[in-house]
C-alpha cells in the first residue's frame, strides 16, 4: 500500500454523454484516487446535471429561483467527488486552479484526465509505482489508444518529453499524473491566462526540475478528436516557448 | 615435517581462492557476453545531453552500475549538448566532436545520435529505441531515417515489446526488447557478434 494521497482533476465542456463514463473508470481503478474534482468548464449542455445526479445532489434556491449548486460534494461508490461550476468565461488554467485548490493541502500527487478519456484500470497504480521508485520522476505520461468513432482503435504511442524535445514540438496529452511538490518548486501550478497551452506550459517547467516518465503501455483510452492548430493556438504556443525561456534565462 | 604440510596447504587454499575468483570473474564477464581471456573491450554510449531526461535517468544509472560491477569493459559517453548532468556518470564524458575518432562499438540513443554514430568508424552502433521518435523527426528524410535502423552496422533495441511489432512493420527489421536501457543485455549481443 503507498502512502500517497491521489487528486483526480477532470476537466468537462459539453461531456454531456460521456463524463459519466470517465468518472466511472476512475472509481474502478486498482488503485483508486482518494479523491476526484470534476470542474465543468460552463458546458451548455446537461454536463453538470449529469454531475449532480451520479452525487444525487438536489436543485437549491438560489437568488429566487431553484438551480443545481455551483458547488457539491458527495461520495460516488465510495469514492468522494467534488463537482464544480465554472463561467463560460473561465480559462481552462482559471478552472484547474480552481479544481486543485479544493484538494491542495491533503494532496501530493495530482492526476488529470479531460472528458471522455477513460483511464485503464491499472493507470493510477502504475503511474504511482513509477513516481515512488525514481524520485527524480516529477510527473508520469503514457501511451494512448484512439477510439474512432466506427468502432475502430488506434494505438498511439507517447513520447519520452525533455526540455529540448519540449522546445521542438508541443505536447498537449493532458492524462497524466504529476507531483504536486515538483508543480510547487516548478512555479505556479497552472498558467490561467493560457487558453490552450496549459499543459504544455506546464511540462516546459516541470521538465526543467524533473523527469517526465513515459510508460511505454497504453493506459488511456480517448475519443477521436480532430485537433486543428489554429492560427490564436500557435501564437500561445509560441508566446508560452519564449516566455519559459525568457524565464529560465 | 609438520612447517612443510602447512605450507602446502597454505598454498593450496591459495590456489583454491585464485580458482574461486577466477570463476567469479568469469560469471561476470560472461553476463556481458565476454571471457576472461578477452581484451579490455571499449563501449561508447551518444547521448544528446545529459540533462533530466528519461533516457539519462535509466542510461546513466545502467552504465553505473556496469562500471562498478563489470571490470573488462570501459566505457565513455559522447554528449551532443553540454549541460550539468542530472545523474552524475561514473565514466569519462567527451564532446561528441571527438567521437570521429573513435573505432570501438557505439550505443546510440535517439534517432539523431544513431546517424552521428553511423558516421564514425564504429564496427556496430546499438540503436536503443526509448520511444518510436523517428515519428517526430520532420527535419529528416526518411533515406536518412531508414538509414538509422536498416544500416548493415546498426543493432537494434526497444524498451517496449509493443515497439517490435511497429518496427517490424514500419522497416521491417527485428530489433530486441530491452526494458529500461539494461546496458548488459545489449552487451550480450554486440560483445560476442565483435569477438567474431
Amino acid at each position: 500500500m503507498d502512502f500517497e494521497n491521489v487528486t483526480v482533476v477532470a476537466l468537462a465542456h459539453n461531456g454531456e454523454r460521456c463524463i459519466r463514463r470517465t468518472v466511472d473508470s476512475l472509481v474502478a481503478q486498482t488503485r483508486p484516487p482518494d479523491r476526484i474534482v470534476v470542474a465543468d468548464m460552463g458546458s451548455s449542455d446537461g454536463t453538470y446535471r449529469v454531475l449532480c445526479d451520479m452525487l444525487g445532489l438536489e436543485p437549491i434556491e438560489h437568488e429566487g429561483k431553484r438551480a443545481l449548486p455551483p458547488k457539491g460534494e458527495g461520495a460516488y461508490r465510495g469514492v468522494p467527488v467534488t463537482t464544480l461550476r465554472m463561467p463560460p468565461q473561465a480559462t481552462p488554467g482559471q478552472c484547474l486552479r480552481a479544481a486543485m485548490e479544493i484538494a491542495w493541502a491533503e494532496t501530493t500527487i495530482f492526476g488529470f484526465v479531460s472528458a471522455g478519456a477513460v483511464y485503464h484500470p491499472n493507470k493510477i497504480e502504475k503511474s504511482i509505482a513509477v513516481l515512488q521508485s525514481n524520485p527524480i520522476a516529477v510527473a508520469v505520461v503514457s501511451d494512448f489508444t484512439i477510439e474512432h468513432t466506427d468502432g475502430g482503435e488506434r494505438r498511439e504511442y507517447g513520447r519520452s518529453f525533455d526540455w529540448f524535445r519540449l522546445l521542438g514540438g508541443p505536447m498537449h496529452d493532458s492524462n497524466c499524473l504529476v507531483r504536486k511538490a515538483a508543480m510547487e518548486q516548478a512555479g505556479a501550478a497552472f498558467d490561467p491566462q493560457l487558453h490552450h497551452a496549459v499543459f504544455y506550459e506546464l511540462f516546459l517547467r516541470l521538465a526543467r526540475v524533473g523527469i517526465i516518465y513515459h510508460l511505454p503501455e497504453s493506459l488511456h483510452f480517448r475519443p477521436e478528436k480532430k485537433v486543428k492548430h489554429t492560427e490564436a493556438v500557435r501564437q500561445e504556443i509560441i508566446h508560452v516557448r519564449q516566455a519559459v525561456l525568457k524565464g529560465a534565462g | 615435517m609438520a612447517g612443510k604440510n602447512a605450507k602446502a596447504k597454505a598454498q593450496r587454499e591459495r590456489r583454491r581462492e585464485a580458482a574461486r575468483r577466477r570463476s567469479e570473474a568469469r560469471a561476470v564477464l560472461a553476463g556481458v557476453g565476454l571471457d576472461l581471456d578477452d581484451d579490455l573491450v571499449g563501449i561508447g554510449v551518444v547521448f544528446e545531453h545529459l540533462g533530466p531526461s528519461q533516457a539519462v535517468l535509466f542510461g546513466v544509472n545502467a552504465i553505473n552500475d556496469l562500471c562498478r560491477n563489470v571490470v573488462g569493459v570501459d566505457i565513455a559517453l559522447f554528449v551532443e549538448k553540454q549541460m550539468r548532468p542530472s545523474v552524475v556518470p561514473s565514466c569519462p564524458v567527451f564532446g561528441v566532436e571527438q567521437m570521429a575518432s573513435w573505432k570501438k562499438p557505439l550505443i546510440a540513443t535517439s534517432t539523431i545520435t544513431c546517424l552521428a554514430a553511423l558516421q564514425t568508424q564504429a564496427p556496430i552502433v546499438a540503436h536503443y529505441v526509448l520511444y518510436p521518435d523517428f515519428a517526430d523527426r520532420t527535419d529528416l528524410s526518411i533515406e536518412e531515417i531508414r538509414r538509422a535502423f536498416c544500416d548493415p552496422r546498426v543493432r537494434v533495441f526497444v524498451r517496449s515489446q509493443d515497439y517490435v511489432a511497429l518496427l517490424r512493420n514500419e522497416f521491417g527489421i527485428e530489433a530486441h526488447p530491452v526494458p529500461d536501457f539494461q546496458i548488459t543485455e545489449m552487451l550480450k549481443v554486440v560483445l560476442p557478434e565483435l569477438r567474431r
